[in-house]
């Protein structure tokens, strides 16, 4: 861990590079981008754009620690002195750090909410939206709270709440994983079209959950394919074709 | 420093050949607290090797072992003395066998086979002892009804969690498992990867588990190390191994999977 970055930022991403080599394709290597350079701080909203398959995702996922980086940084500040545990904040680098402050990272700093809810069997809609809380050391009284007040804003009726999502509808499973994503309040949200298969309520309730998390402090960065969306809560935008892979190294 | 901080499990440079053959090559890795770790790769990739010379089943030809008992001192596996060794496996330790004949005892009843391992370090009262045994049996899910009937009367899901229940009734904080959910019907391996996601987490279990199934692995580990031909040729967060697969051979298991 870094401590000497000592502004206000959430998140520094430099000269980030990245590219997958097809080694069962002839070794074939796909460019994805080249020196992505932009700071985030608290309460900002950034909003990625750029057609399908410019790498809005892959840059998430690298940020996440779900893909690897290759070259650059992704500076994540951990850690922010008054999470009760009195740990004065650190810097991680996403690209270098090990497996452990990776998933340290996912636990208390950075959420996640893709499009898509990988659904584990057996496990009640109640359960999976309490256990970002319970891990880390909350009571369950108070998250079993806070998953109520989540599923019931974004209309999840209380008689699905016992049961594994695994039957749910698309529009209702991406619900639930919003439900989990915003359970707790990250100081980092990474959102890959959070609002993908919402009908028009739904949507501004998960706008009013982006912008209250921006009121609290949390920094976004996000896929809006929706304008109206994105231009709620996007406070700039930054468009992934300014960083294609030009062949050469920067 | 805390012994959260501190590695579990150091396996440093691990090697067995057999004749000229490679059983498994220059394995290092650490095993943290709590952290579950997955070993894929195919058959003959090593894995069972490597879980063998992990638990001290087999002697490696060179590198060591080392496990922090619970006075915090690492002690090296491989050269331990054998009742020593043993009573690490009956009490800190758990093996699960993907076959549950073989870590079961199939003409003991199913309190009894609890049981047995609660006795073997010191337990008498038997009162007591089969009050745990029923515990356990509810955290598997086993009717209670069944404690004095023979494993042999139960079908192989019920084995698998009774087997469960037999190695973590001493509380242990290291488990190994060879393909747990190998044997069984899909929708039996869903509620066995529950259940032991579940215990894993509320007993702060640390496990090294060996899989060929990446569902499983993706599902239970942290943590995953790709083997091939008895070497590690990816290591890292199991999802990133899964989801940006570096190695041509780690790319290659991801992409034969056939997704329903």
């Amino acid at each position: 861990m870094d401590k000497t970055l000592r502004d206000a930022d959430v998140l520094r991403v430099a000269d980030v590079e990245k590219t997958f080599t097809l080694h069962n394709q002839g070794g074939r290597v796909l460019p994805v981008i080249q020196g992505l350079t932009f700071n985030l701080a608290p309460g900002q909203c950034l909003a990625l754009r750029g057609p399908s398959g410019a790498g809005k995702s892959s840059v998430l996922r690298m940020i996440y620690g779900n893909y690897r980086t290759p070259k650059g940084h992704i500076q994540v500040r951990h850690g922010q002195g008054g999470d009760g545990n009195g740990a004065a904040a650190s810097w991680v680098d996403v690209a270098r750090a090990t497996p452990q402050e990776i998933l340290m990272l996912r636990r208390d700093t950075i959420g996640y909410v893709s499009q898509f809810l990988r659904v584990l069997p057996r496990v009640a809609t109640l359960d999976l939206v309490k256990d970002p809380l319970l891990r880390l050391g909350r009571g369950d009284g108070a998250a079993e709270e806070r998953a109520v007040s989540l599923l019931s804003r974004l209309n999840i009726p209380d008689r699905l709440w016992s049961l594994s999502p695994v039957t749910f509808s698309g529009g209702e499973q991406q619900r639930v994983n919003l439900a989990r994503g915003f359970a707790h309040a990250y100081p980092l949200f990474l959102l890959d079209e959070p609002t993908a298969a919402l009908d028009a309520a739904n949507r501004r309730v998960v706008v009013e959950l982006i912008q209250e998390a921006k009121a609290a402090g949390s920094a976004v960065v996000g896929i809006f394919h929706d304008t109206e969306v994105r231009d709620a809560v996007s406070d700039r935008g930054l468009d992934i074709e300014d960083y294609q892979w030009s062949g050469a190294a920067a | 420093m805390t012994a959260e901080n501190q590695a579990l499990l150091r396996v440093r440079d691990l090697g067995k050949s057999y004749g000229g053959i490679i059983g498994c090559a220059e394995v290092t890795f650490d095993l943290w607290p709590g952290e579950v770790l997955a070993v894929v790769g195919e058959s003959g990739s090593g894995k069972t090797t490597l879980l063998r010379l992990l638990h001290g089943q087999l002697t490696p030809d060179r590198g060591d072992v080392c496990f922090r008992d619970r006075s915090g001192d690492m002690v090296d596996v491989h050269k331990m003395s054998e009742p020593a060794r043993r009573l690490l496996t009956r009490t800190d330790w758990a093996f699960v066998h993907q076959n549950p004949r073989d870590g079961l005892r199939m003409a003991v009843s199913a309190g009894g086979n609890v049981g047995e391992r609660l006795m073997a370090i010191g337990a008498r009262h038997y009162g007591q002892i089969r009050e745990n045994a029923l515990d356990w049996l509810a955290r598997t899910e086993i009717d209670a009804a069944r404690i004095d009937d023979l494993p042999a009367t139960f079908s192989g899901g019920m084995q698998q969690r009774l087997q469960i229940a037999r190695n973590l009734v001493t509380q242990p904080r290291l488990a190994f498992m060879d393909e747990p959910t190998g044997g069984l019907d899909v929708s039996v391996q869903a509620r066995l990867l529950d259940l032991l996601r579940g215990l894993v987490q509320e007993l702060g279990l640390a496990a090294v588990i060996v899989t060929h199934d990446l569902a499983v692995a993706r599902m239970i580990s942290h943590r995953m190390v790709v083997m091939q031909r008895g070497r590690v040729v990816e290591s890292g967060l199991t999802d990133q191994v899964l989801d940006d697969p570096q190695h041509a051979y780690s790319q290659l298991l991801v992409s034969s999977v056939l997704r329903p």
